[in-house]
C-alpha cells in the first residue's frame, strides 16, 4: 500500500502528499471493477439473446418443414400434390412470433434453398447493451440461421398431415427431424 | 505533527466494505445469469424432446419436466434423479402444454386448411433462494418455448 501511495503521490502532479491517495486508488479500482461487471453482464445478455434468437430460428425451420409436404392434405392420395411453400412460410413465421426474444422484435425470413429444405434467418436489429452504452458501445445486430431438411424425399402422400415424416432415422430407429445450423 | 501510522489500514477498511460488497454482488450476478442461461438451454432441450413425442405422453412429460429442472432427462421413481439447476426448483415450477393436456387449444391452423399441433414448455416463478438472506429473493423471468408436435 505504501508503495502505491508513493507511486500515486509522485505520478500525479496535483498531489503533493500521500493524504487522499486511497480515494484516488479507490476511484480507479471501482471504475475498473464496475466497467468489468458491465462488460460481463452485457456479454451475458448478448449471449442469452443470441440463444433465444437461435431457438426462434430453429423452431421456425422445424415448423416450416412440418408444414412443407403436400399442398393438399388428402392423405389417401398416392402421389404428392406438391410442396406447400406458402404453408411452410406461414407456419415458420407464426411459430417464430410465438418464440420472440423478450423486449426485442426479431424479423424472420423463410426461404427454400432446395425443394426439400426450409431455411429460416432471424435478425434482431438494435440490441442495446444497456450498461456498455455508457462506454460508447453502440447497438448491435444479431442474427441466427437454421435449415431443416425433408429426409428421405417423399414419394407418397400417405403420411401427409403427420408432421414427423420429415426426418432422418436415428440409431434407435425413430424418426428425428434434420436440423442444420 | 501527529503520527500517520495505521492511517492506510483505516482508509483501506473504509474502502474495503463497498469494494467487497461490489465483488460479491458481481459474483451473485454472474451466478444468477449462468443459471438463467442453463435454464434457457434446458427449456429448449425439453421442448425439442417433446416435439418428438406424441401429445399426452405422460412419461415424456415427466422426462421433459426433469430436463427443465435438472438439465438431464434422468427419472427415478417418478422423481428427477439429478440435482436442480436452481436449488429449490421443483416440478411444479414447470408448465407443459400440448393439445392433449391444455384446455386452450394448442393447434396452429394454417390458411391452406392444415393444422399443426404445438407444444409449449415454460418455467413458472423459479426463485434463486440461495441469494443472501438480506437481499430480496430473485425470481427468474419465465422462459417459454413452443415447437411443433406430431
Amino acid at each position: 500500500m505504501k508503495t502505491l501511495n508513493f507511486f500515486i503521490s509522485r505520478s500525479l502532479p496535483f498531489s503533493h502528499g500521500v493524504q487522499g491517495s486511497i480515494a484516488i486508488l479507490a476511484a480507479l479500482s471501482f471504475s475498473a471493477l464496475i466497467g468489468m461487471m458491465a462488460l460481463a453482464i452485457d456479454l451475458t445478455r448478448f449471449f442469452i439473446a443470441q440463444n433465444q434468437l437461435q431457438f426462434l430460428s430453429d423452431s421456425c425451420a422445424l415448423a416450416g418443414i412440418a408444414a412443407l409436404p403436400c399442398a393438399s392434405i388428402n392423405t389417401t392420395s398416392t402421389s404428392c400434390a406438391g410442396m406447400d411453400y406458402a404453408g411452410a412460410v406461414e407456419a415458420g413465421q407464426r411459430i417464430a412470433q410465438t418464440n420472440q426474444v423478450p423486449g426485442n422484435e426479431a424479423i424472420t425470413d423463410v426461404s427454400f434453398p432446395q425443394s426439400n429444405q426450409v431455411q429460416c434467418q432471424a435478425h434482431l436489429v438494435g440490441f442495446v447493451p444497456s450498461l456498455l452504452q455508457a462506454f460508447g458501445v453502440a447497438t448491435q445486430n444479431l442474427q441466427a440461421q437454421s435449415i431443416a431438411t425433408v429426409w428421405p424425399q417423399q414419394t407418397s402422400c400417405l403420411q401427409c398431415g403427420h408432421s414427423h415424416f420429415a426426418g432422418a432415422i436415428n440409431s434407435t430407429g425413430s424418426l428425428i427431424p434434420v436440423l442444420v445450423r | 505533527m501527529q503520527s500517520q501510522r495505521g492511517a492506510a489500514a483505516i482508509e483501506f477498511a473504509i474502502v474495503a466494505i463497498p469494494l467487497i460488497t461490489l465483488c460479491f454482488a458481481g459474483l451473485e450476478c454472474g451466478l444468477a445469469l449462468q443459471r438463467f442461461q442453463a435454464l434457457q438451454f434446458s427449456v429448449a432441450a425439453a421442448a425439442r424432446y417433446l416435439s418428438l413425442s406424441q401429445p399426452g405422453d405422460s412419461s415424456a412429460r415427466l422426462t421433459a419436466q426433469c430436463l427443465v429442472i435438472t438439465g438431464t432427462p434422468n427419472v427415478i421413481l417418478n422423481q428427477c434423479a439429478d440435482t436442480p439447476i436452481v436449488p429449490g426448483a421443483q416440478l411444479s415450477n414447470t408448465e407443459i402444454c400440448d393439445v392433449a393436456q391444455c384446455s386452450h387449444a394448442q393447434q396452429m391452423s394454417l390458411a391452406g386448411g392444415k393444422h399443426l399441433n404445438l407444444v409449449s414448455v415454460s418455467t413458472r416463478d423459479i426463485e434463486m433462494t440461495d441469494f443472501p438472506q438480506w437481499l430480496d429473493v430473485l425470481v427468474f423471468p419465465n422462459i417459454q418455448y413452443s415447437l411443433v408436435q406430431p
